[in-house]
């Protein structure tokens, strides 16, 4: 199986799952900032791409010293799905997100399941407070 | 992603005698899917490739701190990784 077709089945399979997501209800301290809600996905970042390959950060900048926060509400799931779908015919579409730039990140949330890059969590206690250490990590850079 | 990861870990020792190196996810990303160049001319560029410092994302919570370099989240992207990591195995094991 080519890495395209395993990239298009994934993003299938992602879409398969928003349906039964029953949403995860949080409460977000974002610098000064408080958002609440029930959301889809919540992601904290320092890269670009996400998931299978999902462009969900496009001005994110690993050595701004900043985090890149982005969430996709519960209430856009068809949205979400609409997105997903356009992913897998090669169309080019807009992720139904919502983005914010930070130095720290607080949550407060419901028991759902969390990840730390690859490494996954069924739950995770809260709260969970997110920070940006600046530049620490040299990477060789063969782009 | 996991693949990421998967590539940086070899390349942990090699040049650097300990100190962290980590390739930009998205040479890996083009890498996987068959757009990069070989990985031997990758290889022989890496004492003259440059390097360049990148921030880490530092989590904490009750349990103690988790450091991240992609990225840390709660929800669907959560279950999805879980969920592909068991599907991976399944096919790991059906494929023996």
């Amino acid at each position: 199986m080519s890495a395209e077709s395993r990239l298009f089945d994934a993003i299938k399979y992602l879409g398969k799952l928003t349906k039964p997501f029953p949403g995860a209800e949080c409460e977000l301290l974002l610098d000064n900032e408080i958002v609440t809600g029930d959301f889809l996905i919540l992601e904290v970042s320092n890269m670009r791409f996400i998931g299978p390959n999902l462009d969900l950060f496009p001005d994110a900048d690993p050595r701004d010293g900043q985090l890149d926060v982005v969430w996709v509400d519960f209430d856009r799931c068809k949205e979400w799905r609409e997105y997903l779908k356009a992913l897998r015919n090669g169309e080019k579409a807009e992720a139904p997100v919502k983005t914010r730039r930070c130095r720290k990140a607080v949550f407060r949330c419901v028991e759902i399941p969390a990840h730390v890059d690859g490494k996954v969590f069924l739950t995770m206690a809260a709260p969970i407070s997110i920070r940006c250490q600046p530049g620490v990590l040299e990477v060789i850079d063969f782009s | 992603m996991a693949a990421t990861l998967w590539f940086a870990q070899p390349l942990f020792n090699l040049r650097s005698g300990g100190n962290p190196i980590y390739v930009e996810p998205r040479t890996v990303v083009v890498m996987l899917l068959d757009q990069m160049r070989p990985v031997e001319e990758v290889l022989s560029r890496f004492d003259s490739a440059p390097t360049k410092r990148i921030d880490l994302g530092i989590l904490t919570n009750p349990d103690g701190h988790r450091i991240f370099i992609e990225s840390a989240g709660l929800g669907l992207l959560a279950i999805f990784m879980s969920e592909m990591r068991l599907l991976e195995k399944k096919m790991v094991l059906e494929s023996d």
